[in-house]
């Protein structure tokens, strides 16, 4: 399959079929944890670590297949697990709530859905490659984790022992925390008040919401982010110690909320609806600001293609341009004849639907992978519901054609996210992107059947063939739950369009501030609890002291592979610990 | 000038964000029986809070442009005084200068010594990423700054091809993949002079 004369192993078939079942096993699991405890794992650490077990251990000793396990065969097994398994949280935060809706909905039209979505994640992102590696150069600290575990092989005794001194510590802090032994956050304000859950006002707001996040992932990905991260810590204090006490100043919150009640008002009211706001404001003033370096990365991939025809093997880094095209008009088909069928027809609505859903999915794939480039989050989930809030104003709520184009949207931005990680990843060992592409596209289907067919599964696991999860049962689907609850608030007028208004219009200002992605970057610190931007900022902080302490060659020698020891320890244990309470029937 | 920028552009950020996230309740909507509408709540919010928010994005937008300006300034005065200064390098002439610092680390590796002088070309890969790669990133800002965006994204695609030729040259090591170690150090021998003649092009310009 190698487009040049070499032996070196790179798009072979022992990467694709290993890379599919992984990939397709790590879907059925991940949709089944997604189910039961609410949240998506990424299975590309795992997928390298057993890569390099079967396809060096197996293939090339035990089978005798020269050079098979190279450090780039393995990134194609990687791209490709992690690339089908972005389809399990693309679809279990929405799909479900259509079940428990009770909705009258057609199958067909989720699956197309979800492989519009897939196919339309890769093909949007793809031209951005450029604008996000090599620009803006995010720095996507899992997909740093994931190479630094893909060259190890070569990285010398003295920065595996880093690497596995930080996968200790993440592996113990990890399983302290799980047993209860620390606590998962520490709640630094809690400390300063006599009664927490009577604490009131702007001095208790500011308490309640000042904590640290102990996770070391988290931690890890500040360390990798160094400067650049830091707006993102800032954004968390703006929001939690500026606004937040301002707006209980300002008597905006029920008089009666204190504790937990005042802190779920403020954060679910205020900041968490206006920092999906910035997000989108500061995404697409983002597009504009860029727009020189997008249009130069078009004609960039325009040049490639023809400098290709002419035999040149380096030309072609990327897909062609015609293959995207293809890709992007193929899957808009797609979601026109989801809602054409969802909609009976109806060709307005139809074609309004389909073009604010291809919009809508193209603008909320670049925030999530800017958001993931700088920070290792995603707000998957408060895009989804944006996504679901806009089809049902275009359709005058119907559901089930929303929903389905919610599983396109969540299924899209999560491919986006992931290739523009594994992107990274292959920049970092000298992968050829255009290999990369390619190896994701061919699966792209295969991940939505799977987790199609796996939610399925489990709703028919229920007594009389249905209702195997929601409230009340061994699969709470805490984040379909979430989307159920935002279905009905639409529906009856609850949706905070003003805060999301008034948030794009900040996001969009930010993007005159001469920091790039700052928008994106204070949005997400918005968007999430204090104790997570915080344990980020402190390793943004860390980073930038130890660099100025002992030197450039500290971050890439010391920083690097413990941060990525912190990264992969978290995720290993933490996946280890839930197959493990799935196993034992616990929850 | 840079430091009145910040300061107006916090100011009217704080300001805005927090007028943003005002909570409103809408006692009756437009909608059919007495139903909220989308238009219900943003009006209902901007009677509320609307002038208190637009200031805060007016100084967020005039704080912004201060604070480029200042920027801009202080990086003239940082170019001038290192002109001034014998010997040191001008911040504009930097990334040539670590160009060069590249190059005499990628034109001596030659892949006939393979596999003899494989720990030492590979450790050598190391430095040149480590090092002058890292310090040349730095610049980045500077470089947009200097070049606009358009040329500095045609100078970084050739510059980022140079970093994965490079790269994948180490995983061919690495692998013992002989064979492509010589075509990876082509290609980012290549991408480093292609880089290079833009960089050169730009500052004959200048």
């Amino acid at each position: 399959m190698s487009a040049t004369a070499s032996t070196y192993r790179e798009l072979t078939f022992a990467a694709v079929i290993l890379g599919v079942i992984q990939g397709a096993v790590m879907t059925a699991a991940f949709v089944y944890i997604g189910l039961k405890l609410g949240f998506g794992l990424s299975g590309s650490t795992v997928a390298a670590i057993l890569g390099f077990a079967l396809l060096r251990g197996v293939g090339r000793n035990a089978l005798g297949i020269k050079g098979c396990g190279s450090i780039v065969e393995n990134n194609i097994n990687q791209t490709i697990a992690s690339g089908i398994n972005t389809a399990s949280s693309g679809v279990t935060f929405t799909f479900p709530a259509l079940l428990l809706l009770g909705s009258d909905y057609d199958l067909s039209t989720v699956i197309l859905a979800a492989l519009a979505g897939s196919f339309m994640g890769i093909v949007v992102i793809v031209p951005l490659r450029k604008q996000m590696l090599e620009i803006e150069r995010l720095k996507f600290p899992s997909g740093i984790a994931v190479a630094t575990i893909l060259k190890s092989p070569g990285a010398g005794s003295a920065k595996a022992v880093r690497l596995g001194v930080g996968f200790v510590i993440a592996v113990a802090v990890t399983l302290l925390t799980n047993f209860h032994v620390l606590p998962e956050t520490l709640e630094i304000g809690k400390w300063f008040l006599a009664d927490p859950e009577q604490a009131s006002g702007p001095g208790g707001i500011v308490a309640l919401g000042t904590a640290l996040s102990l996770s070391m992932a988290n931690f890890g990905a500040g360390l990798l982010s160094g400067k650049g991260g830091l707006p993102f810590a800032l954004g968390g204090a703006l929001a939690w110690w500026v606004i937040a006490p301002f707006v209980v100043g300002q008597g905006w919150v029920p008089a009666e909320a204190t504790g937990g009640d005042l802190w779920g008002a403020v954060y679910g009211g205020s900041l968490r609806p206006v920092g999906i706001g910035v997000l989108i404001g500061g995404a697409l003033a983002g597009v504009v600001a860029a727009y020189p370096a997008l249009k130069g990365a078009i004609k960039g991939l325009q040049a490639a293609a023809k400098l290709a025809k002419t035999g040149d093997p380096n030309a072609a880094e990327e897909l062609s341009p015609k293959v995207l095209s293809f890709g992007m008009v193929g899957s808009f088909i797609g979601l026109l004849v989801v809602a054409l069928l969802g909609s009976d027809g109806a060709i307005g609505t139809s074609i309004s639907v389909a073009v604010a859903g291809t919009v809508w999915l193209a603008l909320a794939g670049m925030i999530v992978a800017q958001a993931a480039g700088a920070t290792d989050i995603s707000p998957l989930s408060g895009l989804a519901l944006i996504a679901v809030t806009i089809m049902l104003a275009l359709s005058a709520n119907n559901v089930p054609l929303a929903v389905a184009i919610g599983v396109a949207v969540c299924v899209a931005t999560n491919q986006c996210s992931d290739m523009m990680g594994d992107l990274k990843t292959g920049h970092l060992i000298g992968a050829s992107p255009r290999k990369q592409q390619l190896a994701q596209l061919m699966v792209a289907w295969i991940g939505p059947a799977i987790a199609v067919g796996t939610v399925l599964l489990l709703w028919a696991s229920g007594p009389n063939g249905a209702n195997g999860f929601g409230e009340g049962t061994p699969l709470p689907a805490p984040q379909a739950g979430a989307l159920q609850g935002m279905v009905q608030g639409v529906v009856s007028g609850n949706a905070p369009i003003d805060k999301y208004i008034a948030g794009a219009s900040i996001g969009g200002a930010l993007a005159l501030f001469p920091i790039s992605g700052l928008g994106v970057l204070v949005g997400l610190a918005m968007y999430l609890p204090f104790d997570i931007t915080l344990g980020y900022g402190i390793g943004c902080l860390a980073s930038m002291g130890l660099e100025k302490w002992k030197g450039r060659r500290f971050y890439g020698d010391i920083l690097v592979p413990v941060a990525a020891g912190f990264i992969i320890g978290e995720a290993l244990t933490s996946l280890t610990l839930t197959m493990i309470t799935l196993a034992s029937g616990g929850s | 000038m840079k430091a009145l920028g910040f300061a107006l552009f916090l100011v009217g950020l704080a300001a805005a964000s927090g007028y943003g996230a005002r909570k409103v309740e809408v006692a009756e909507g437009s909608g059919e029986n007495g139903a909220v509408t989308a238009s219900d709540r943003v009006s209902t919010w901007f009677d509320a809070a609307g002038l208190p928010f637009l200031g805060g994005l007016a100084l967020m937008i005039l704080g912004g442009v201060v604070a480029r300006r200042g920027m801009t300034a202080a990086q003239q005065v940082v170019e001038r005084a290192q002109a001034q200064q014998a010997g040191a390098t001008p911040s504009k002439d930097r990334p040539l200068e670590l160009i060069a610092r590249m190059e005499t680390i990628l034109e001596p590796l030659d892949a006939a010594k393979l596999p003899g002088d494989a720990k030492g070309m590979a450790k050598k890969l190391d430095e040149l990423i480590d090092e002058p790669v890292a310090d040349f990133l730095e610049l980045r800002e500077a470089m947009i700054r200097q070049l606009g965006l358009a040329t500095f994204a045609e100078m970084i695609g050739h510059f980022a091809s140079m970093e994965r030729g490079a790269a994948r040259a180490w995983s061919a090591i690495v692998d013992e993949a002989w064979d492509e170690v010589g075509p990876s150090l082509e290609r980012a021998r290549a991408g480093l002079k292609n880089a290079r003649a833009v960089l050169e092009a730009e500052s004959a310009k200048s």
